[in-house]
């Protein structure tokens, strides 16, 4: 805080929260905003890319054709078959790779140049499709337990009555509260950190190269360095981010259809 | 990477579930217990009242936790 504090005193600006409010038309809750036009965006890239990609299948696969195979066999048999059990898994995979794409893809974009903005790091956006998730989860679990069987059975069988009531208090908030919320805290707190961490890296290293001495000039290699490291770092943590968020999904799928909680 | 597909329900059997579950847990054990009882301690003013919740929470998380996942039920 000091630190950021004694640089603002020099003319150095950190970046911070409002780095991401960027309104392209009007102002505050109604504006379009950049990451709204990027969803849009990567969601006409996705449907025409699949579409693309899907018309002219062949038997002997070229590089798009493996490259979505391999992304749409990695959410099909490694997370949604793996998880959901082999007897109702397919039903689940449009959703789960529909997803896994979406968020992909939008995370991608925090370090596409030109573009670099990952949709994610506005809580909207991982609160909407979590919000998809946890209806999900909740209808095919009360669909087939029934709503009374659902809330009963997250109660395990065989606990002293005292702490019934207690355990159950917990059980309530853990499902209908803390998973969802940590689902979509989860991808919204990685996707605004790491583009923070880049931002600050970026302009920090720009500061000190265009208004620093000739020391500092010298080391603002360290931060452009750094920023170099951290993008790479970024691309891994934006996979692992879509992967995570899917894999979740499908484990709280897979919680709501099993026989025991 | 084709495996055979969990045997068990996955709340149990998956070690990827039950760490991510745990999270869940232990985080409902702090919010559950640990807001109420902050709530109380201002309203009360006794300051005490909000390390308690948050030791009961996360004993009656940790206790969830053991129960669910520490233990072999067949």
């Amino acid at each position: 805080m000091s630190m950021a504090i004694a640089a603002e005193g020099e003319g150095f600006r950190p970046p911070g929260l409002a780095d991401f409010w960027q309104p392209y038309v009007g102002d505050g809750a109604f504006a379009i905003t950049r990451p709204m036009t990027l969803m849009v965006f990567s969601t006409v890239l996705i449907v025409v890319g699949m579409l693309v990609v899907t018309k002219k299948l062949s038997v002997v696969p070229g590089k798009t054709q493996m490259a979505t195979e391999g992304v749409y066999d990695v959410v099909r048999n490694s997370i949604a078959r793996d998880l959901i059990g082999s007897r109702d898994f397919l039903r689940f995979v449009p959703l789960l790779f529909a997803m896994f794409m979406l968020i992909l893809v939008n995370n991608l974009f925090g370090v596409i140049p030109f573009i670099q903005y990952p949709t994610m790091s506005r809580i909207g956006f991982p609160l909407a499709i979590t919000l998809v998730v946890y209806v999900v989860y909740l209808f095919i679990g009360m669909r087939r337990k029934g709503v009374w069987g659902y809330i009963k059975g997250l109660i395990p069988p065989g606990l002293p009555s005292w702490i019934i009531p207690l355990f159950f208090f917990l059980e309530i908030l853990t499902f209908f509260f803390t998973r969802p919320v940590t689902l979509a805290l989860r991808l919204f707190g990685n996707m605004f950190a790491g583009h923070l961490l880049l931002l600050l890296m970026t302009l920090g290293g720009e500061y000190m190269l265009l208004h620093g001495g000739p020391v500092l000039k010298v080391m603002s290699i360290g931060p452009f360095a750094m920023n170099f490291v951290l993008t790479i770092f970024e691309l891994l943590v934006e996979f692992l981010q879509a992967y995570i968020f899917t894999l979740l999904a499908a484990l709280y799928i897979a919680g709501s259809l099993a026989d025991d909680h | 990477m084709p495996s055979p597909p969990p045997t068990t329900p996955p709340e149990r059997g998956l070690p990827e579930s039950a760490a991510w579950n745990i999270t869940a847990t232990m985080m409902s054990g702090l919010l559950g217990f640990g807001v109420p009882a902050y709530l109380l301690a201002r309203w009360t003013g006794w300051e005490w009242v909000t390390g308690v919740g948050l030791v009961l929470g996360m004993a009656l998380a940790l206790t969830i936790v053991w129960f669910r996942y520490g233990t072999y039920r067949p």
